[in-house]
């Protein structure tokens, strides 16, 4: 009896162990916010902001990343002022048909209205939303984003039951044909789509050199990431990973595949979705090529590198780590440096020059003031031996 | 007396067996122009079990196994060669007004394309499949392609192929786009919640296409486009240039859904939007 009672209370603990949130999100539709190029050119978008976020002051490329749990019930809000019709499809969780976004089968958010859709998050993975409203031209012009559904409770698996990684990554591409957002009124035919900026979350080259949630920096041998990668493009994207890297490739639109492979090179086709799972298992300081290709032949149309870099810190060397620290990172003026010893410090930038040499003890600072925006390398050397640490320099515009 | 009836029920299901099926299809030319997208019409070719010119080409389904002869008749203004199944069966040159005949018996269940052996062929529109496969009662066709209108028309006035050049302006399901392919009853999904749905899917055209569902994961059950498909549930699905698929839908819900290819240049059509490579599902409960 007593052992019926106490299976009872584990499947009773086992199913309210699932997560049973509802979260929600306020987006806003624009279309006249300013996006940066890599090359400092100002890009005109449409796209949607957060207005759950202080911070956000107008839309961006992509729109902000919808986070939930597997179980949760998911609220998405769209206002829309701005002065064309919008939707929201949830690209790839299967929704109902009034959920859908697609304006001719549910409706529309018209100017000056707001709408709300919403969905309970069956399965994990990575997934897709965007406007359904002249698509081929809305999502262009940047009204795009990911949505994330993690395992139940915080656990970090690729899927609930399978793998557990360390940090993840989303990558999320898209290609920029910058004439139609130059004068969108102008483009004629949509055929006529020749892009020239190639993506990974609204960023390319030194923007995403620069972007420690894109590139992998830091990362350490026997350090499990998830890669979600996630293509909202017209065209395909080659990825090739460099020598002795062979990510294993789990699920495919957010379900898990029956047999998991490793791959070095590997293509993903508009709107497809999949989680990789990636054990650096050597020092390394490469990137990982991103090739954008069209759908005729895969022709060439340019790539995007991503910088890894894999250091020989080891789970145990990470305890160390914690008697080392720099804050605030970001940072924008000057980095304060707890240690707990007499020490070397080093900054580098990511080219390796030597930027800043200084003798540090239990507390210090040193001034960034005039160092420009972007990654910096931060190294400390003592009797101990060495240990690296990333350092994010951020101004305010 | 029974030796005589099992004896007359043999010879009765021989002599049905022996008697071989014949099919034709004829080489029509034609010209194409979407309702939807005003009057500007283009040339093309097609195979069609007629000899009136359709811009869907007609499809052929036998069983495994199954002997048939295939007549080709040509009525176009120039030579054609044609091959079935990427060359495992084909004709030899046939000449205006001229015909060949083939045997023909495949042996494993697949879809197996009938092309022309010249690109310019297969860029005016000479697409069409045999399909080898148990029968089932929901089953639904998606030949796709892509058209330059502006390159058919040099086509056939003696201007050749430029590969490098291709721009591609219609991109057709069975011949049409969308909205006008959901009139077509093999193109437009239906069914009901809990149907077992086959999808046959062949891409007939030379660019790769990526075909997302609304409201559904399918499952492919057959593919030789990648040879990691079969097994998987997708709702975004690439199919290279020549290679077929076939997707399993068990719907879960009912709605009315759109399946289009997520490169959405693809659905567009003279430019225009919505159109192209779009179709819908529907589902009642």
């Amino acid at each position: 009896m007593r052992h019926k009672v106490l299976f009872v209370i584990i499947c009773f603990l086992s199913f309210s162990a699932k997560s049973q949130n509802v979260v929600s999100y306020n987006l806003e539709s624009q279309m006249d916010a300013i996006a940066r190029l890599w090359n400092n050119d100002s890009l005109i978008i449409w796209g949607f902001k957060d207005l759950n976020n202080p911070f956000s002051t107008q839309a961006t490329l992509p729109g902000p990343t919808i986070y939930c749990e597997e179980g949760d019930s998911v609220i998405i809000t769209m206002t829309n002022p701005s002065f064309e019709a919008h939707t929201i499809h949830l690209h790839g969780l299967d929704v109902d048909q009034n959920n859908d976004g697609v304006p001719s089968t549910s409706f529309f958010v018209q100017p000056g209205e707001s709408g709300t859709y919403s969905f309970k998050a069956d399965y994990t993975g990575n997934f897709l939303y965007h406007c359904h409203v002249g698509s081929v031209l809305h999502l262009q012009m940047g009204m795009y984003g990911a949505v994330i559904v993690r395992p139940a409770n915080g656990v970090k698996e690729v899927y609930s039951g399978g793998p557990a990684y360390d940090r993840e990554y989303i990558w999320l591409t898209h290609e920029i044909d910058k004439s139609w957002h130059d004068d969108y009124t102008a483009i004629g035919a949509f055929t006529n789509y020749f892009p020239d900026h190639f993506q990974i979350n609204g960023k390319s080259k030194n923007l995403i050199y620069n972007d420690s949630s894109v590139s992998i920096y830091n990362a350490f041998i026997g350090e499990r990431l998830h890669l979600r990668l996630l293509n909202i493009g017209y065209g395909i994207n080659r990825y090739i990973f460099p020598a002795g890297l062979r990510p294993q490739v789990l699920t495919s639109d957010g379900r898990v595949l029956d047999h998991t492979y490793s791959i070095d090179t590997f293509e993903i086709y508009p709107g497809e979705r999949y989680s990789l799972l990636l054990q650096a298992n050597q020092l390394l300081q490469d990137s990982i090529q991103v090739q954008y290709l069209s759908m005729y032949r895969k022709e060439y149309w340019g790539t995007e590198l991503i910088p890894i870099e894999v250091n020989a810190l080891s789970s145990i060397d990470k305890k160390a780590n914690r008697t080392f620290s720099i804050y605030p990172n970001p940072a924008s003026n000057r980095i304060y440096i707890e240690s707990d010893e007499n020490a070397e410090l080093q900054l580098f930038n990511l080219n390796g020059q030597l930027i800043e040499s200084k003798k540090i003890s239990k507390n210090s600072f040193l001034s960034i003031a005039d160092l420009p925006n972007g990654v910096y390398i931060v190294k400390k050397t003592s009797k101990k031996g060495q240990i690296h640490s990333k350092l994010l320099i951020k101004k305010a515009p | 007396m029974k030796i005589i009836l099992v004896l007359f029920i043999q010879i009765l299901i021989f002599s049905q067996n022996s008697q071989a099926i014949h099919d034709s299809l004829f080489i029509n030319s034609g010209e194409i122009s979407y309702q939807t997208l005003g009057l500007n019409p283009f040339p093309a070719l097609a195979f069609n079990k007629t000899s009136t010119f359709n811009k869907s080409n007609d499809f052929l389904e036998y069983k495994n196994k199954e002997t048939f002869n295939l007549t080709i008749v040509n009525k176009d203004s120039i030579v054609h060669t044609v091959h079935i199944g990427d060359g495992i069966f084909s004709t030899g040159p046939i000449f205006p007004d001229s015909s060949s005949t083939i045997t023909i018996v495949f042996n494993l269940n697949g879809i197996y394309k009938i092309s022309d052996s010249t690109v310019e062929g297969q860029i005016l529109g000479l697409n069409s499949f045999i399909k080898i496969w148990e029968q089932t009662n929901n089953k639904f066709i998606w030949n796709l392609n892509e058209i330059e209108s502006n390159l058919n028309r040099k086509l056939r006035q003696g201007i050749s192929f430029n590969p490098d050049s291709f721009n591609p302006d219609y991109f057709t399901i069975n011949g049409n786009t969308h909205p006008e392919i959901s009139l077509d009853s093999t193109a437009k999904i239906r069914g009901h919640v809990g149907d077992s749905i086959f999808i046959f899917v062949i891409n007939s055209g030379i660019m790769y296409h990526s075909i997302h569902f609304h409201g559904y994961h399918v499952k492919i059950i057959a593919s030789n486009s990648n040879v990691l498909d079969a097994g998987r549930e997708k709702d975004s699905i690439p199919i290279r240039p020549g290679a077929y698929q076939v997707y399993l839908l068990i719907p879960n819900q009912s709605g009315e859904y759109p399946v289009h290819d997520h490169n959405l240049i693809a659905t567009t059509g003279g430019g225009n939007y919505p159109n192209g490579m779009m179709v819908m599902i529907n589902i009642l409960p």
